[in-house]
């Protein structure tokens, strides 16, 4: 079993495991935003090709990063049929009909840049939990959401309340087969009958995984008060995250993405064009 | 009942790259009425051989017999098996579940649906055989004991299936000498009814005090079978597997070597006393 | 003054309600910068009662527990009592707040607000002195009990507690995990002059300390050195076992041979021996 903890990381010595997690989150939500700006296979073509470079840059397998597509695979085929059949488009664009199943040829590039969007758009927060620990996914959250504490947001339980579920995931999988096998040694069955007598026959593992949580819970409140715990107040971190020259670089290129993306969208190109001509 | 292995070998995560060989060949026998030891480091391969013997692993490859019954095929009666060989998990108090004690012992005699006055005389005789109060302890909550308490309560709910052979990984954990000696000798009472004993075990003092076999494993190998006193009297094989020597068995060596003439390999406190009083006297 | 004092302190769980049930009846004891000194006593003896008095987890429900001139009571007081003395609990599995093992113990000088650097510092030297500096960077989920409770003893060291208190650190723990816990606390106590509270019920374990102070039913029963072993009676009586050389020489002696009582190493017992036989 691998550790959950560790989610689908992917150690690998590369630049972009090497960048500030706030780096990566925030160049993840520009990705996103631009996606939805695109509508043109022009500027698909341009971010599948941005993309591609990027995780030849993090050294991560592709099939990694396709492996996260296959989640999706179903919505992905579903939308392409139902946008394609239903789309209506203008009559002279008309392939072929059948009662209220229609297929158009702007229907069909319709559906597969919705397709490409939506590819897209899975791969490239894949490619973020390959490169970046939970740990620092938590990390980068608790500061880019900082200024949120100003509003009596708690950030910094949050974040802690994040990093305690992340350490004891592992533990209480492992606990949960412990108590199966237990009942398992004393006849109980799980995989018999129907829903109901199911959900009924994980009543004797339930209960002794919620008490043992909740003496878990119990001990690490003692064991945090014990090590000086007393929430955000006064609290320093050992690693502090720090923003480098290749972090800003990043972020400007991401920057620059979106505004050359947003100029292809709306034409700012030809109407600069026009500016300068006049 | 006795449990015949042959050539077992289990292989955890097969054809990944977090591939284990969890146990190598082992060949071995339990017989009738053996109080029988396993002991070796922790990843030596214990629990997984042991929860072969209800099927709660499966055969890989090789072969386990269970008295008559073949526990190799797919498909096997795991009501019968499960019952026949009763299993004790390191610190089975974390599985109980129900609201009163009567019904946490009840449940593995349920499962193996009996009828109502059939299974409510097994988990008397079951809560006695814990030594504990069957009227004042029925109706209160498993989870208000003690942790002694609870921990026969978890005894008594595997033995309410009236097992033949008693599996226990490391019955003891946790306890404190007290509570050690009290689970100790129920797990010697308990043999009455079920003659068969298999237990898992660190503490060496145990091993040598309970046992009449001892099985040493070490990286998913068997070492080999022995009794308490010819395993405890080799030092260099305990040195060579990074065992410890019991404590009584130490002191027995350290007399030797002053020139005590006693005798080897001696497991059990009283062995030792009335050797020290014979070796004085002669 | 005491690094750690308790004036006949009570302390009873759920006072007040039906369920009330007395841990600590009038105990008084008094911890010396420096030494090391084991509290042994049965389960349900109270023992680990003390170890949640002693930072303030518990408040006593009568008497007045002062760590270093503070009292537990004082709320005030509480994060600098819980600076000076350190809890490591039982299940290792419990005490460990992060995934990474050099973060986790990281966790206790954060809380203090120490610059990273210092921290940093801390955290290296901590797992220097429990010998797991080899696996910083990894998680725990894979180390044997030994090794991840070493790692809360360093989770507390990075602290810089002047006492350490292991609350039955060891009982969870297979032989070889109990050695390497019991080599670091001596350690700590010989070479970092960190005042240790071991508690416990192998007597073993609680040879090795300068000390012992012996619970029964929630009361102090005797306290002291060796000599303690002298009474090898009132000690089984409270539920707890003789050292092997011990309880041998407790059996020999009840049998007649002369032999002096209190005996509790196997050297001891040996050289007690050799001498009846060249008597004889």
């Amino acid at each position: 079993m691998r550790d959950v903890s560790f989610g689908q990381y992917y150690p690998a010595p590369s630049p972009l495991h090497r960048l500030d997690p706030r780096t990566k989150l925030l160049a993840t939500i520009i990705y996103i935003v631009t996606l939805f700006f695109i509508n043109t296979f022009t500027g698909f073509g341009i971010m599948a090709v941005f993309l591609l470079v990027v995780v030849l840059i993090s050294r991560v397998p592709f099939g990694k990063v396709l492996r996260s597509v296959k989640a999706v695979l179903f919505l992905l085929v579903f939308t392409l049929i139902i946008s394609f059949f239903f789309y209506r488009g203008a009559p002279e664009n008309l392939i072929w009909e059948w009662g209220v199943i229609h297929m158009y040829w702007d229907g069909l590039w319709n559906s597969l840049k919705l397709c490409i969007r939506l590819l897209l758009l899975v791969m490239g927060p894949a490619l973020l939990t390959l490169t970046t620990t939970p740990v620092e996914l938590t990390d980068g959250l608790e500061s880019l959401l900082k200024p949120l504490a100003l509003i009596r947001l708690p950030v910094h339980e949050l974040a802690i309340i994040m990093s305690i579920a992340l350490r004891l995931i592992p533990t209480l999988m492992e606990e949960t087969d412990k108590i199966i096998s237990a009942q398992k040694a004393r006849c109980a069955e799980f995989e018999s009958g129907n829903i109901f007598k199911r959900a009924k026959a994980m009543l004797p593992v339930l209960i002794p995984l919620f008490v043992s949580s909740f003496r878990r819970a119990d001990d690490l409140a003692d064991a945090m008060d014990s090590r000086c715990y007393r929430g955000a107040k006064g609290r320093t971190r050992m690693k502090v995250l720090k923003m480098r020259v290749g972090d800003w670089l990043s972020l400007l290129f991401m920057a620059a993405l979106l505004t050359a993306m947003l100029f292809l969208r709306y034409n700012y190109f030809d109407w600069a064009f026009i500016a300068l001509l006049r | 009942m006795s449990i015949k292995i042959e050539n077992l070998r289990y292989v955890y995560s097969q054809k990944t790259p977090f591939e284990k060989v969890a146990l190598d060949d082992i060949t071995m026998e339990i017989e009738d009425g053996d109080f029988f030891g396993i002991i070796g480091h922790t990843g030596s391969g214990k629990s997984t051989l042991v929860t072969h013997f209800n099927a709660l692993t499966r055969v890989q490859s090789g072969k386990i017999f269970l008295g008559e019954i073949d526990l190799t095929p797919k498909k096997i009666d795991f009501k019968k098996v499960r019952s026949t060989v009763g299993m004790v998990f390191q610190y089975p108090e974390y599985q109980l579940f129900a609201e009163t004690v009567e019904k946490d012992v009840e449940f593995g005699c349920k499962n193996l649906g009996l009828s109502k006055e059939e299974c409510s005389e097994r988990v008397r005789r079951a809560i006695e055989l814990v030594g504990l109060d069957y009227e004042s302890v029925k109706d209160r909550s498993p989870f208000e004991l003690s942790g002694g308490q609870k921990r026969r309560v978890a005894l008594a709910g595997v033995l309410s299936m009236r097992p033949n052979i008693l599996v226990l990984d490391e019955p003891t954990a946790g306890l404190d000498p007290r509570g050690k000696r009290e689970i100790m000798g129920l797990i010697e009472s308990v043999r009455v009814d079920c003659p068969t004993t298999v237990m898992i075990s660190h503490n060496m003092d145990e091993v040598a005090g309970y046992c009449d076999k001892v099985a040493v494993m070490s990286g998913g190998k068997l070492y080999g079978i022995f009794t308490p006193s010819e395993l405890f009297s080799q030092k260099e094989l305990l040195e060579d597997l990074g065992l410890a020597m019991p404590k009584v068995t130490a002191l027995a060596e350290k007399l030797r070597e002053r020139g005590f003439d006693i005798a080897r390999g001696i497991v059990r406190p009283e062995v030792l006393v009335s050797e020290i009083e014979r070796a004085l006297s002669s | 003054m005491s690094l750690v004092e308790f004036q006949n302190v009570s302390f009873a769980y759920n006072k007040g309600y039906a369920s009330e049930t007395q841990a600590l009846d009038g105990v008084s004891l008094c911890i010396e910068e420096g030494e090391f000194v084991a509290l042994v006593g049965h389960n349900g003896s109270g023992k680990s009662t003390v170890a949640r008095l002693m930072n303030g987890l518990l408040e006593p429900t009568d008497g007045k527990v002062v760590i270093d001139g503070m009292e537990t009571t004082d709320r005030k007081s509480l994060f600098d009592i819980r600076k000076t003395v350190g809890v490591v609990f039982q299940n290792p599995d419990n005490q460990m707040v992060a995934t990474i093992i050099e973060d986790d113990v990281a966790f206790g000088p954060e809380n203090i607000g120490l610059k990273s650097a210092e921290i940093r510092e801390r955290v290296d030297w901590a797992l220097e002195c429990v010998g797991m500096s080899e696996h910083k960077k990894g998680t725990p989920f894979r180390l044997s009990g030994g090794q991840k409770q070493r790692i809360a003893i360093a989770g507390i060291l990075a602290v810089k507690p002047r006492v350490i208190v292991l609350d039955e650190s060891t009982a969870m723990l297979d032989p070889v995990g109990r050695e390497e816990i019991m080599d670091v606390v001596e350690k700590l106590n010989r070479e970092e002059k960190m005042t240790v509270v071991m508690i416990t019920h192998f007597m073993e374990e609680a040879l090795r300390a300068d000390r012992m102070i012996v619970l029964s039913g929630g009361k102090v029963l005797m306290e002291g050195g060796k000599e303690l072993f002298e009474r090898a009676d009132e000690l089984t009586e409270a539920g707890l076992d003789l050292p092997v050389a011990g309880d041998v020489a407790e059996r020999l002696r009840k049998d007649g041979v002369s032999i002096k009582a209190g005996i509790t190493e196997a050297d001891e017992l040996i050289e007690a021996l050799c001498q009846l036989k060249s008597r004889i």
